[in-house]
């Protein structure tokens, strides 16, 4: 019987650190990782990049454009079908009365 | 059939170890390995790509036998009796507060097995995967640079499903403001 913690994992892991010309790059992803008795789904993004030149450290983030764009597309038509409802119910109530 | 039925256990058994080996394999999706590439350098510059995973699968397996009832040659019984019979074992224990039948008394003798036995199992399983470049990390003397890997069929998709909702609530409105 695995546990809650074994089935449901969502955490954020380092890779390898990639070394060059001085400037060392260590790649960070998080991944969801959900199991069952007989499976299993796990979904893994990038998430940052950590950089380190000498005393100089930063951490990048990486953003997916592509999520970003679509979220905020299906959010806008969300937002337009629900404001439409709203202004549709009290022009209704108006008329009624 | 005994043969038989430890055959089909083994092999089951043996498709469950592997089974249980390709759903522990699918743990390394969740390693950052699977999501950045190794580093390619040309040109001064060393390149990573970084990728969104998407895996998922399952599998089942399921396997059982039995035997006919046997019949005696000389069964005087009648019809309900043998059905009652080979109800199973509740019917062979008394109720509390119940004297136990005659019934339940023959019901104690070894059944005698049928010719007819079988066994039989199977298993299924199925699965999915998906990957989508988001970055390009690209280092240099420069410094480092992510730059991202826009998908622009999908955003297009996304655009004129989202003008189609539009379109489509837009003209609801206006049936029913003019209704």
């Amino acid at each position: 019987m695995t546990s809650a913690d074994e089935r449901f994992k969502w955490e954020t892991a380092s890779g390898e650190t990639v070394t060059v010309d001085g400037v060392s790059v260590t790649p960070q992803s998080k991944a969801l990782t959900v199991r069952w008795p007989n499976g299993g789904w796990v979904w893994n993004r990038p998430v940052a990049v950590l950089m380190e030149r000498g005393e100089e450290k930063e951490r990048i983030p990486i953003v997916d454009v592509t999520r970003m764009g679509q979220l905020a597309l299906y959010g806008l038509s969300l937002a337009f079908a629900v404001i439409g409802l709203i202004i549709w119910i009290g022009e209704r109530r108006a008329s009624d009365e | 059939m005994n043969k038989t039925f430890d055959a089909l256990t083994a092999t089951s058994v043996e498709n469950q170890e592997q089974a249980i080996g390709l759903i522990e394999k699918l743990l390394t999706v969740a390693q950052p390995g699977a999501v950045f590439s190794e580093p390619v350098s040309a040109g001064g510059q060393t390149i990573i790509t970084a990728a969104e995973v998407n895996v998922g699968l399952g599998v089942g397996f399921g396997f059982g036998g039995g035997v006919t009832p046997g019949e005696r040659p000389m069964d005087r019984r009648s019809g309900k009796e043998r059905h009652a019979r080979s109800a199973g074992p509740q019917r062979r224990v008394a109720l509390e507060g119940e004297e136990p039948a005659e019934e339940a008394t023959e019901a104690s003798e070894p059944e005698e097995v049928g010719e007819d036995a079988g066994v039989g199992g199977g298993g299924g399983g199925g699965g999915g995967a998906s990957g989508r470049p988001v970055a390009v990390i690209s280092l240099s003397e420069e410094g480092v640079r992510v730059e991202p890997v826009v998908d622009a069929t999908k955003v297009a998709l996304a655009f004129f499903t989202a003008l189609g909702s539009m379109f489509f609530m837009l003209m609801k409105m206006r049936n029913a403001a003019e209704g």
